[in-house]
């Protein structure tokens, strides 16, 4: 049975974990269902929409601290999501931020990728007090328990944890990021939409990392040194 | 519902009868603290800061202001999906009900309240301490130390301890010996009535009570810890550092408003990351007219001062007209000093009226020691003009 336990302040303890959803994602295969409102919000399963589960799993984790990055089309979405009472993350400390897209701050930049986003949200992760977080998206219909990963990942001293899960079909009509891993499960090998499909294990593109890790550095380097923005999935890669 | 780790049960249905006139009206832990809080936002806020969620409040003697100063229990972020904060007052039973006979017996008359959140642990506190604790610390050190039972302790000054209940430890903080008010105390632990119980145990303890003993006491102190005592079950204390106060006497009271005056008080209030939250009196900001001379004092929303004060806590709402003084005093909500009058070593209850020219606390009796004593003037009531209350007299 689940327990909701009492935690100790920071180090391994899931209050010291915040989570970023990110809302910026390619919803064009849904065709007409996303003509008017993002992948997030697409109704499912008689009663939810997609962005009930990674929320519900979030909370059901002993997550408190939740952003929703946002990108396009989120009329609906906030519509559904409200001020998080559904979710008990109506709350006077931590609770659900709403955070807005990049082009809300900077019109006049063109979208070249998510990290944007980020970006342009960062003062909330700086102000967080948590030192972890959980970055994912509305896309995958599951029900996942952050509290293994996380543990997993304090005690294994990641970088950063993807979780992935292995498939032995793969459907021609989506795209997959596939992973390659070492016997002890280090990823060695990461592919964003591949050809062919060469790891049997796909990313479910949700990432355990320290919060002002080198990501944070990186992405702030790549904003104000390059110019190049990446996309979430790909700037993974690139640290690994 | 998810079961929870760790449920708190908050004894707050006390009257608090050395507090006197201050708790006519009202619960002890309703009684109105440091210009902005009632004594229960302290156990509280600790309980949201530590990440407790599910608290029951054990109401008896006059619950009403208590009940709707709880409300929902937004205030202090405990509004929640499951568990939140409950109101617990006794109730009819299948065969009939009683009041609540003691701090035991009213988490026996609760077993319903617990069973429903099914805890591992249970942790006990009053209402009416006031302090900044991390229970989750506690319940850590309670769950290394594989303890039954943890008792929250604090070293007090050897020359106090008659005053206290005093645990005898050993040298892994075991408790081996209790002793009440002990005249000649074998340590200096004190007991700081804050407990976490193994629910399973307590629950076993306090049935068997209840059930064999029909003359019982209901009390934790009389009653369930001797006899898990002498039953050998694992108590250990867990030592408390900062600041801690019982404020269940005038003096008590009046001593923990000056120790948050200064500029480092005793009482860290500032903290941003361990808020004492509160229900928000929705005041505007204070007031300080030209006249005004305000030293080392705390002074509340809704404040106007015309007058002169001087190291002393003022809650929201009060007026100190011209020429009025107050010194070293505890002013409730909505009070008003009218001009001329003095006050000094004072507490001032609620929608009090200090009508000009009146004195309080200012002279002694002429048979009084040097011993400094405080005077209480109750709420609601109308001091008239030029009247002379002297040091150490209770009104109300």
């Amino acid at each position: 049975m689940m327990m909701t336990p009492v935690y100790k302040k920071g180090g391994a303890n899931m209050n010291n974990v915040m989570a970023i959803i990110n809302n910026a994602l390619d919803e064009s295969f849904l065709d007409k269902l996303t003509g008017h409102r993002s992948l997030a919000s697409v109704p499912f399963g008689a009663r939810y929409r997609l962005i009930d589960f990674p929320l519900s799993n979030l909370v059901n984790s002993g997550i408190t601290n939740v952003g929703l990055l946002l990108q396009t089309k989120y009329r609906s979405l906030m519509d559904h999501i409200g001020f998080g009472k559904a979710w008990d993350l109506d709350r006077k400390r931590n609770g659900l931020f709403i955070l807005p897209p990049a082009h809300i701050y900077q019109a006049n930049r063109a979208y070249k990728g998510d990290l944007q986003n980020f970006a342009s949200n960062i003062d909330y992760i700086k102000r967080s007090n948590q030192e972890y977080v959980i970055i994912g998206s509305p896309n995958i219909v599951a029900n996942i328990d952050y509290r293994n990963a996380f543990k997993y990942h304090v005690e294994n001293e990641n970088d950063i944890t993807i979780i992935y899960r292995e498939l032995n079909v793969f459907r021609r009509d989506t795209t997959y990021t596939v992973i390659n891993t070492d016997d002890n499960d280090r990823i060695i090998d990461m592919k964003v939409d591949p050809k062919n499909n060469f790891y049997k294990k796909i990313s479910l593109q949700r990432y355990i990392m320290k919060k002002n890790c080198s990501w944070i550095l990186l992405m702030t380097a790549f904003l104000k040194e390059n110019g190049i923005l990446l996309k979430m999935r790909l700037l993974v890669i690139w640290i690994i | 519902m998810p079961k929870e780790e760790m449920v708190a049960m908050l004894l707050a249905g006390g009257k608090g009868t050395r507090l006197g006139v201050l708790t006519n009206n009202i619960a002890k832990p309703a009684v109105p603290f440091g210009a902005e809080y009632r004594l229960i936002d302290f156990p509280l806020s600790n309980c949201t800061n530590s990440g407790i969620t599910t608290v029951g409040v054990l109401t008896q003697y006059k619950p009403l202001v208590l009940n709707s100063y709880i409300g929902s229990g937004s205030s202090w972020d405990l509004d929640r999906h499951n568990g939140g904060v409950t109101v617990l007052p006794p109730y009819v039973k299948e065969g009939g009900g009683s009041w609540y006979k003691g701090t035991a017996d009213a988490i026996y008359q609760n077993i319903e309240f617990l069973d429903i959140h099914d805890p591992e642990y249970v942790l006990v506190l009053s209402g009416d301490h006031i302090y900044k604790m991390d229970y989750a610390e506690m319940l850590n050190y309670h769950k290394e130390k594989n303890a039954d039972i943890t008792i929250g302790v604090l070293e007090v000054p050897w020359k106090e301890t008659h005053r206290f209940g005093i645990m005898n430890t050993n040298q892994e903080q075991k408790i081996i010996e209790f002793q009440e008010k002990p005249e000649n105390a074998k340590n200096n632990l004190a007991s700081m009535g804050i407990y976490i119980f193994n629910w399973e145990y307590l629950r076993k303890y306090l049935i068997e009570e209840a059930e064999e003993n029909e003359d019982s006491a209901g009390d934790f102190g009389h009653n369930i810890i001797p006899k898990m005592m002498a039953d050998n079950l694992n108590f250990y204390a867990y030592t408390f550092e900062g600041y801690w106060k019982d404020v269940g006497t005038i003096e008590s009271y009046w001593q923990a408003h000056m120790d948050l005056l200064g500029e480092e008080p005793e009482l860290e209030l500032q903290d941003r990351n361990w808020i004492i939250y509160s229900v928000n009196p929705n005041r505007p900001p204070q007031y300080l007219s030209e006249d005004a001379v305000v030293d080392n004092s705390m002074i509340n929303k809704g404040t106007q001062i015309m007058g002169t004060v001087k190291n002393s806590v003022l809650f929201f709402g009060v007026k100190v007209a011209q020429d009025a003084v107050v010194e070293d005093s505890v002013i409730l909500p909505n009070t008003r000093i009218n001009s001329g009058a003095k006050i000094k070593n004072s507490i001032i209850g609620r929608n009090v009226i200090v009508e000009k020219d009146s004195k309080i606390g200012i002279e002694k009796e002429k048979e009084a020691s040097d011993e400094l004593k405080i005077t209480v003037i109750g709420d609601d009531e109308v001091i008239p003009e030029a009247s002379n209350i002297k040091a150490g007299m209770v009104v109300g």
